[in-house]
């Protein structure tokens, strides 16, 4: 079964912003911050079962 | 005591334009760049030729041209039968983020090119292949995308650089539908274009997380980034840009037209992010190679040769700078590739090189600037980074075309350049030629027209002719004044037809106008521009000549038409100048030439005429700052420091004209006097005067054979005699670093016919019509040229009269 | 320390004649072997192979020292520059040159006059250079002189390379005419 996942959520222009793991150009254009957290949110989404607890990785 | 100097960040952006960043930034799509330019400088960068990005990134990294850094290709031989992407071996000098570790400065470099294999700076260094999807032909996959040994500097920074990496795979839909918002009408599979932009999204994407890693995570004093994604969606899209170009088709250019403007609105969204990862006392500079023609200058083809889609490039790419101690929301001028690195050191309070060819910008700062300089960065011997692997076939800069030719002319055997098969080796030497022709534009480009033609004579091949190399050999040929070598290549052009008309037409103008043949000239290019009515270059030439034979409205029409065409032509606006200036109108002469300077700032001539022109209306002092700036740029011509010595004489300025008569000394191989005229009695007798006079005078009137071609085409070479004869045809071939003073006598084309017909023992009627014709044009072209050089000392004999003949030789004495 | 003599200068100025001067004056030539002393092709013995070779290998002058060796310009820019060398450039009207080789070529070879007159200039520069960057002596013999004038030229020669000839032993080599009813 199919655990809901965490949205990975970034800051974007002093607003907080989902990241879909389609990716957005905004996210691309935050550099590091933004490629880590759309790898993550792409991670997420791949995955059928999480075991964890959906904390962050950094 | 700490030598912190605030941090400066430099962002590359190849191929980025003022035109189409001007309009994005009014219609508010690139608010972070327009937050630069308003409170910053911005002004236009001069590219160099051949503006070839990574010959350019180079020099903008050095501070010289590329025959001095030598970096001169895409690619370059790799030692094992193939070719490589162009590497940082070749590199003969340091590079600023050299020079900064010398000096105890942290750098963090990303993605510049060519930087690989990276160097082992005080800092880290991210070579040009990081982002690199492709291993020679074969594309990697995610799961298995390798980097070549030395991308990363230091080591240690490898796996937290490599997650940071976004594969072309990686890169969906919704990222490209900002670019193409109909991407759903195309076929991905049949339509490459889409893949192609996943590309450069991905290279753009992976180089900024890793600029922005570095500066966040790593101590810095310079942080150095530069992209390519500009320049490979302004080739493979710009013809789709908006308007819409003529003969293209509707629906490809509605499905693509918005290509360019998303590649500069993401890119103004990666500056975004940097510029609020900086404080205010950082310098941000943002610099492009080379512009990019996006109007209706995009060239309807792209020529089928290496290096054609150069010609979508524009001459001027951008630069912009913002930070503490910079003007804001000013212009500067003059500024070209080779001044960045003379700035970055500037800022840094570093000394500039001597041997740079570029000059730090210092107008660039609100208070002045003392800069300090150095013979030679190359002379500083503390340890500045090096190569982190080098190949094991450590390739000697050999020059392989000049060895070709050595083969071709049978003095050495045929040389294998490594183990690769025939085909390969026809390859490889086909890449080399390739090079060293960009290594002649290089010299070109710099003036250095001897250097370029040998080589060009090296690499060209009548049995594989190259239309470019045979166009170089006539133009440096000309400017080496050879004019008999010009011609034979332009009958070889003309006989196997490989140029247009009109373009052999204007090199023929060219090669007649060095043989002081006016006539030809004025009739070529007539030719030529009726087949070219809008030729730009054939225009300029007619007006140029059009001015020489004084027929200076036409002269004028002629640079009109230029700057309707192309209103940023610097040349047409020194032309017109120069027609006005004949004609005396000082006031539109001036505002021509001011124009001109503005257009390009690096044009000594136009500054020489700002200086004249102001002389002339007795503006003195302005006179002496323009023939100033003229000096600073071309050191090499002794007119402009007579007239600084001159104007300063009249303000009384002392010290200065001794300066200059100092100078001026210096630069003069020789002082002559030069003797010409018809040579006919009276000449002969001017010289017997001077001759009884104790005056040893060189050269034989009756004598045509004297003038054999020396080594060097200077005609005054080994000539002791202070006093020389020239014949009227040869005047003009004179170096310009003799200072001369002239002596020339008038005498009638008929008379002057009689005489050489009697020392010839020839009866009067044989040729005596032709000869005549031949005296008055080489005469009339003569004092054409004569007329032409400013501020030069003529005298001019009628008569042999007793009084006149002690001013002669008054005048001819020192 | 005897030098290596080196006699070079554009093709067709008189290398060979000179190579047969040094022959005659007992000077060992630098010879492969590989040809023989042919009376019908003297010149042939004159032609080193290994100087063809000489970009990628110059070690063949190892065994130069004291022996004469031709090496046609540019090509001394390859020589080995930490041995010891005396230069006898042979010089000719660039005319005579181009005209004498288009002669000797089988196609007509007048359309590219200039640009071998060009090439040859800067061959001419760049072994000149090359000499004077590396404080190698040479003297220059024109060719015309050498024919007119044998005995100047030859005088010359003697001195600069410290031949144990007399001139009228090497005029003869120019001028065999000369001394026929000696």
């Amino acid at each position: 079964m199919k655990k809901k996942q965490e949205p990975v959520v970034i800051m974007m222009n002093g607003k907080p912003f989902e990241v879909p793991p389609g990716g957005s150009l905004g996210v691309l254009a935050l550099g590091n911050v933004g490629v880590r957290a759309w790898k993550k949110a792409k991670e997420k989404f791949e995955k059928k079962d999480v075991p964890g607890d959906g904390k962050e990785k950094k | 005591m700490e030598k912190k100097k605030n941090k400066v960040l430099l962002i590359g952006w190849d191929a980025a334009d003022w035109k189409i960043i001007d309009k994005l930034m009014a219609n508010g799509l690139m608010p972070a760049m327009k937050s630069l330019v308003e409170s910053g400088v911005r002004g236009k960068l001069a590219t160099l030729d051949p503006p070839l990005s990574p010959m350019l990134w180079t020099s903008m990294a050095t501070g010289v041209r590329p025959y001095r850094h030598g970096v001169i290709g895409f690619v370059e031989h790799d030692g094992k039968g193939g070719v490589r992407s162009v590497s940082s071996h070749y590199r003969k000098v340091k590079a600023f983020w050299n020079m900064l570790t010398m000096e105890g400065y942290k750098s963090n470099v990303i993605a510049w090119w060519p930087s690989n294999p990276v160097e082992s700076i005080n800092g880290c260094m991210v070579s040009n292949l990081f982002q690199q999807e492709k291993k020679g032909r074969e594309t990697m996959e995610r799961e298995n995308w390798e980097i070549p040994e030395g991308t990363i500097y230091p080591e240690s920074l490898k796996e937290q650089l490599m997650e940071l990496r976004v594969h072309p795979h990686d890169i969906t839909g919704n990222l490209v539908m900002p670019f193409v918002p109909q991407a759903v009408a195309l076929d991905k599979k049949k339509d490459k274009r889409l893949t192609v932009i996943s590309k450069f999204i991905a290279h753009a994407t992976t180089v900024h997380a890793a600029c922005t890693e570095l500066m966040e995570t790593q101590e810095w004093d310079l942080t150095a980034v530069y992209h390519d994604a500009i320049d490979h969606f302004s080739h493979g899209f710009m013809k789709f840009h908006p308007p819409m170009m003529p003969n293209r088709d509707k629906e490809e250019y509605e499905l693509f037209k918005d290509v360019v403007i998303g590649a500069y609105v993401f890119h103004d969204m990666m500056l975004d992010r940097l510029l609020k990862m900086i404080d205010d006392d950082t310098t941000v500079i943002i610099v492009s190679d080379h512009g990019f023609h996006s109007d209706h200058l995009r060239p309807p083809h792209i020529p089928k040769v290496p290096s054609g889609p150069a010609i979508e490039h524009a001459p001027y790419g951008i630069f912009v700078a913002k930070g503490p101690g910079i003007k804001k929301g000013e212009r500067i001028h003059g500024a070209s590739v080779l001044d960045v690195t003379p700035t970055l050191l500037t800022l840094f309070d570093l000394p500039v090189g001597r041997d740079m060819d570029g000059k730090p910008l210092v107008n660039i700062f609100d208070h002045p600037k003392t800069v300090q300089y150095i013979d030679s960065w190359e002379k500083v011997d503390k340890p500045g980074g090096e190569l982190v692997s080098v190949s094991e076939e450590s390739l000697e800069a050999t020059n392989e075309a000049a060895l070709q030719q050595l083969v071709d002319l049978g003095y050495i055997d045929e040389m294998k350049l490594d183990d690769s098969n025939e085909d390969q080796q026809e390859y490889l030497k086909g890449i080399i030629k390739e090079n060293q022709f960009y290594l002649a534009k290089s010299y070109i480009s710099g003036g250095k027209h001897e250097e370029a033609l040998e080589i060009l004579l090296e690499i060209e091949d009548k049995s594989n002719p190259d239309f470019r190399f045979l166009i170089d050999i006539i133009n440096s040929a000309i400017k080496t004044k050879r004019y008999p070598l010009a011609k034979e290549y332009l009958n070889y052009v003309r006989k196997n037809e490989l140029m247009s008309d009109a373009y052999m037409d204007t090199l023929e103008a060219k090669i007649a106008l060095g043989l002081n043949d006016g006539e030809t000239a004025l009739k070529m290019l007539k030719s030529a521009i009726k087949s070219k009515p809008d030729a730009i270059e054939i225009l300029i030439e007619l007006g140029r000549l059009f001015n020489s034979l004084r027929e200076l409205t036409k002269a004028r029409e002629c640079f009109l038409k230029v700057i309707e065409k192309d209103p940023d032509n610097a040349h047409a606006y020194h032309g017109a100048g120069v027609s006005y200036l004949r004609e005396e109108n000082y006031e539109e002469a001036l505002d021509y030439f001011l124009n001109a300077v503005d257009k390009m700032h690096h044009y000594p001539m136009a500054h020489f005429h700002i200086g004249e022109t102001l002389a002339l209306m007795k503006e003195y002092s302005a006179a002496i700052g323009s023939f100033e700036v003229a000096l600073t740029m071309n050191p090499d011509l002794p007119k402009t420091y007579r007239w600084l010595i001159d104007l300063n004489e009249i303000i009384e300025n002392q010290k200065a004209v001794d300066y200059y008569k100092n100078k001026l000394k210096s630069k003069i191989i020789d002082e002559k006097v030069i003797i010409t005229g018809l040579p006919g009695e009276k000449l002969m007798s001017v010289i017997d005067l001077l001759r009884e006079n104790g005056f040893d005078v060189k050269g034989d009137p009756l004598n045509e054979a004297q003038w054999a071609n020396p080594l060097n085409n200077d005609i005054l070479e080994g000539v002791k005699e202070h006093i020389c004869y020239l014949p009227e045809n040869m005047i003009q071939n004179l170096l310009a670093r003799y200072d001369c003073r002239f002596v020339v006598v008038n005498d009638e084309a008929e008379k002057v016919s009689e005489f050489i017909n009697s020392k010839a023992r020839l009866k009067k009627s044989s040729y005596n019509a032709d000869l005549i014709d031949g005296l008055v044009k080489m005469d009339t072209t003569a004092r054409i040229w004569l007329g032409q050089q400013p501020n030069l000392d003529i005298f001019y004999i009628n008569e042999l009269e007793d009084d006149k003949n002690e001013m002669l030789i008054s005048f001819v004495k020192n | 320390m005897s030098e290596i003599i080196v006699v070079t200068g554009l093709p067709r100025s008189g290398t060979s004649l000179m190579m047969q001067i040094f022959d005659k004056s007992g000077t060992p030539i630098l010879s492969d072997g590989i040809r023989e002393k042919d009376v019908n092709n003297p010149e042939g013995y004159y032609e080193l192979e290994a100087v063809k070779g000489i970009v990628k290998d110059n070690s063949f002058l190892k065994d130069a020292e004291g022996k004469v060796v031709k090496i046609v310009a540019p090509l001394p820019m390859f020589l080995d520059t930490k041995l010891k060398y005396k230069v006898v450039f042979m010089r000719r009207e660039m005319d005579e040159v181009l005209r004498s080789q288009e002669k000797m070529l089988e196609k007509d070879q007048t359309s590219e006059r200039e640009k071998f007159r060009t090439i040859y200039e800067f061959h001419l520069k760049k072994t000149y250079k090359f000499f004077s960057d590396n404080n190698i002596p040479f003297i220059d013999i024109m060719y015309s002189d050498l024919i007119k004038d044998p005995e100047n030229e030859i005088k010359k020669l003697i001195e600069f390379c410290g031949l144990g000839s007399s001139v009228e032993d090497l005029s003869v080599v120019v001028k065999p005419e000369l001394y026929r009813n000696r």
